[in-house]
This record gives structure tokens, C-alpha cells and sequence, in this order.
């Protein structure tokens, strides 16, 4: 039986997320839709990448990877990963990718807008949808990359590290969920006022220091404590370290803090999007 | 029927609105079609977008138990980067069942007789390459009402007669909302016509009075209020 005019006019109203009878053969609900639009995405995102690097997937997956190896070999260089009872390979493999998963979603929600302009040409696709499909693609691909470094290295030092497999991949998942939460803000904001996007772009670069990527924070002097412990990535990748060795020392790092904050990140940003989406799509 | 009520829309441009219409309200019933006139800038292809969802109104509303499409033949929606196949991919796996993608993106490819082109970047094709993968991909899709922008201008005379054919074909089960400076295909094509001027419609229940009315304004409308258009 087919809704009455008036649902058919809310639905509208709420994104106008409604198919085609004929060719969905039946009206499908909001979450549906989204659910086709964000695997639609995916494949864009993904066939999009596939197309910039050659070796199809595998080139795919080694350019992160290549870059998290640069980054290494640099920080390995200059001695500053100071991993204490963690492997230093592990110990900034973990800082960087959990890092780069929440700036690669943060500084490519940024221009999103623009980026995707294309994209809206379709009634169903809203710009959230990019950034959750993004936030799919990035935190999948330097989950694969993290796991290809840890197998490799658990060969090459003929021991396995993983004291806690489910912090291991929930702390990815809280990294890519504050990515999603910040570039949602973010790419809200600069659509708004695009003077934003420059002071936006410092945003990561600030906290690559103050996550605690290429050192533990707490051995720097006590007063500084202050500029780490607020910052719920720091909290993150120190927790993803500490699930691969229990001996890892980290007296800071409190998962239901970054549990709560990512929660209020969340519906932040949710908050900020849905009050701000209709001037997204008319500006 | 798609019933709409009070719908006004402008834009801005370095600080200064332009209304480009006001309080426009009108009813389609099923199984008409219509075509929609009115002077460069006057406002038709932006109601079509605000119908086809791609563009939002100022206030108003738009109630409808029916399918609209996209604007048919707009190349604005494809990803320069990808093949002709993956952006077709792309919008039949948000449009169609994932059974029937494969089905989707093989009429499109046997309607656009692209050949090897198909799986080249969208980016090299020309314009009227561009113009038969996006027409094609506009009937792939069963919509209850097609929003037609101007797509019997594009492409070579070869294509513009297959066009011709699709449309004729659709028209049997779909309606149309059409925008066409080419008279001829609106009146082959639409049962009434809509003249948007100075932001306010006029409805005709005969096509042909209002081509002429359209014409006559058209005709008689100063030079500088062409330009200024």
C-alpha cells in the first residue's frame, strides 16, 4: 500500500530519501537508501583510488603503507619513538596509522563540499554520507595497513604481540569515529565560512604532537600533562599500543574517557550537521 | 499529482538577492505533461532542479506520491576520473537493486555505442560522448515522471533521433516536465504548458497558445532586457 501524500512530503522534507517503485520495485526506508548510497560511495572512493595508482588494490593498500614505512624510517632515524616495553616498530606503527586515520578523514572532509559537488547532482546522496563512506574507506585501509606491519613484524621478530584483540580494532574504530565526528564539524564550518579551511588545516598538524605519535608523552616534565591528557586521540593510540603488549606503561590512557568523548564528538557534530544541512545544500 | 504550494526561491550574489520567483503554486495531475517557457534566466531550469531535489526552495513545499527523475541529460553528475561503466556502476547501485546493476549498466552501454570509450575516464570523452552516457543513464531508470532539460539539442543528428525514439517510447508509460527551446519537441511531446515570466506562472491548458504567447513576448521584449537575462 502506497503512504499518503503527506509522509511522501515529510520524507521529502527529512532528505527526500525516496526511490524510484519501479525500478526499487518498493519504497524503501531512509536507512535503506542511505545504505546504497554509502556502498555506492565506497566503490566510487575505492575505484577512484584504484584508478590514481597502478597494481589495482595492492597498489591501493601500499601507499599508505609506503608512507607509514617513510614516516617510521624518519622517526626510527632521528630516535624518537622512545616505545619503551613495545616493539618501536609497533609502538609508532600504531601512533601513525590510528593518527593518519582521523587526519586523512579530517583534512578530506575539509573541502568535501567542493570535492563532491558532482555527487549531489543525486537527490538521494547528502554530503554526510560522503564523509561516512570516507571514514569507511580510510579507517578499512590503514586497518589492513596496522595489520600487514604487525604480521610482518611478529615474523621478523618471531613473536606475536596481542594482548587484547577487541581494544585493538575498538580503538580503531573510536579513531575513525572522531575522524568522522571532527570532519563532519569541520566540513560544516568551512562550507559556512570558508576562511575556516586554513585555520582547519592546522588543526592535525597541531595534534600529531599532542596525540603522542612518534614519543609517549609522559616523559616530558610534569606541567606539560596538561596539553596531552585532554586530547581523547592521545587516549586512543596510547590504548591501541597498551592491546598489544599489557606490560606496555601508560598511566594516563583511560578508555571510558575516550569512549564518553567520541559520544559527545558524535552527537556534536550530528547535532551541528542536521541543524545546518539544508544551507549545505542551498549555498 | 505533484501539488506545489507557495515555493519561492533566490539567490545571492555578492550580498545582492535575486528573487527568481515567489509564491509559485501549481498542481500536475498524473498523465499529463507539460512543457514549461519562459526567457533565458527566467527561472525554468532552476524549478526543475528544485523538482528533481538537486536544489532546495527558500520556503514551500512539494507534496508527491511519484518517482521524479534527475534532469535528464545533465552531464553534471559524473566523476571525471572514472570509466563511463564505473559512474554508471556508481548511480545504479544507489538507484537499482544490486541484482540488477550489471542490467543497468549493460543498456547504457549498448544505448551510448561507445565501444572500447566506455572504459576510458569520463574526463576524455567529448561532449557528445558525455551527452549519450548520460542520457542513457537517465533511461536506464523507471521513473514516474522525467525532468527534461533541453537533451533534444545535444549530441550528433544520429543520436538526436535515437533520443527522439527513447523519449517516445517512455512517454507511453511516464509523464514529462519539459524545458526544450526547440518548440517542436514540446509540442510533440506535452499535453500543457507553463510560462514562467517575472517570477509568477501562468498556466495554458492549450500548448499552442502559449507557444504563441511565449513567441510574442519573446519577439517583442526589448534588447537590453535579453541581455540582462
Amino acid at each position: 500500500m502506497e503512504p499518503p501524500a503527506s509522509r511522501l512530503r515529510l520524507d521529502r522534507e527529512a532528505g527526500g530519501k525516496s526511490t524510484s517503485r519501479r525500478d526499487g520495485l518498493r519504497r524503501l526506508s531512509g536507512w535503506q537508501v542511505q545504505w546504497r548510497v554509502v556502498d555506492a560511495l565506497v566503490y566510487r572512493e575505492l575505484r577512484t583510488r584504484v584508478s590514481d595508482v597502478k597494481g589495482g588494490f595492492l597498489g591501493v593498500l601500499m601507499q599508505p603503507l609506503g608512507l607509514i614505512i617513510i614516516w617510521m624510517v624518519f622517526l626510527v632515524a632521528i630516535n624518537a619513538h622512545r616505545g619503551g616495553s613495545l616493539n618501536p616498530v609497533l609502538f609508532l606503527a600504531s601512533g601513525i596509522v590510528l593518527f593518519t586515520v582521523f587526519s586523512q578523514i579530517v583534512n578530506r572532509s575539509i573541502n568535501s563540499m567542493e570535492a563532491n559537488e558532482a555527487l549531489l547532482f543525486y537527490k538521494p546522496v547528502k554530503p554526510i554520507d560522503t564523509i561516512i563512506a570516507r571514514t569507511i574507506c580510510e579507517g578499512g585501509l590503514y586497518a589492513c595497513c596496522l595489520i600487514v606491519i604487525c604480521v610482518a613484524t611478529w615474523i621478523a621478530i618471531d613473536q606475536v604481540y596481542m594482548h587484547d584483540i577487541g581494544l585493538f580494532f575498538f580503538t580503531l574504530l573510536l579513531a575513525a569515529l572522531i575522524g568522522f565526528s571532527v570532519g563532519l564539524m569541520f566540513m560544516t564550518a568551512a562550507h559556512l565560512f570558508p576562511s575556516f579551511k586554513q585555520t582547519a588545516l592546522w588543526v592535525p598538524r597541531i595534534l600529531w604532537f599532542l596525540s603522542g605519535v612518534p614519543f609517549r608523552y609522559w616523559i616530558f616534565p610534569p606541567w606539560t600533562k596538561v596539553f596531552f591528557i585532554w586530547n581523547p586521540m592521545m587516549h586512543v593510540i596510547e590504548l591501541n599500543r597498551r592491546s598489544m603488549n599489557m606490560d606496555y606503561f601508560t598511566p594516563d590512557a583511560n578508555l571510558e574517557f575516550a569512549v564518553l568523548s567520541t559520544v559527545i564528538l558524535l552527537t556534536l557534530s550530528l547535532w551541528i550537521y542536521y541543524n545546518n544541512e539544508r544551507k549545505l545544500l542551498t549555498l | 499529482m505533484i501539488k506545489v504550494n507557495n515555493l519561492t526561491k533566490s539567490f545571492y550574489y555578492q550580498g545582492i538577492k535575486t528573487t527568481i520567483f515567489k509564491d509559485l503554486s501549481f498542481n500536475i495531475n498524473t498523465g499529463e505533461s507539460i512543457a514549461i517557457l519562459g526567457a533565458n534566466g527566467a527561472g525554468k531550469s532552476t524549478l526543475l532542479r528544485i523538482l528533481g531535489g538537486i536544489d532546495l526552495p527558500d520556503s514551500g513545499t512539494i507534496e508527491t506520491d511519484r518517482t521524479i527523475s534527475w534532469p535528464v541529460g545533465l552531464v553534471g553528475g559524473f566523476q571525471g576520473s572514472l570509466t563511463g561503466r564505473e559512474n554508471v556502476t556508481f548511480v545504479s547501485r544507489i538507484y537499482a537493486e544490486k541484482r540488477n546493476v550489471p542490467e543497468k549498466v549493460r543498456y547504457v552501454e549498448e544505448f551510448a555505442e561507445l565501444g572500447v570509450y566506455f572504459d576510458r575516464p569520463f574526463k576524455t570523452y567529448s561532449s557528445g560522448m558525455r551527452s549519450r552516457v548520460a542520457f542513457g543513464l537517465s533511461m536506464a531508470f523507471d521513473f514516474d515522471v522525467y525532468l527534461i532539460d533541453e537533451v533534444t539539442a545535444a549530441g550528433d543528428q544520429r543520436f538526436r533521433e535515437k533520443s527522439k525514439r527513447v523519449l517516445q517510447d517512455r512517454k507511453n508509460k511516464s509523464d514529462f516536465l519539459m524545458v526544450d527551446h526547440n518548440l517542436w519537441g514540446l509540442k510533440l511531446h506535452c499535453d500543457r504548458a507553463f510560462i514562467l515570466d517575472g517570477g509568477k506562472i501562468e498556466e495554458f491548458s492549450d500548448l499552442d497558445e502559449a507557444v504563441a504567447v511565449h513567441t510574442d513576448r519573446l519577439l517583442s521584449a526589448p534588447a537590453n532586457q535579453h541581455a540582462e537575462q
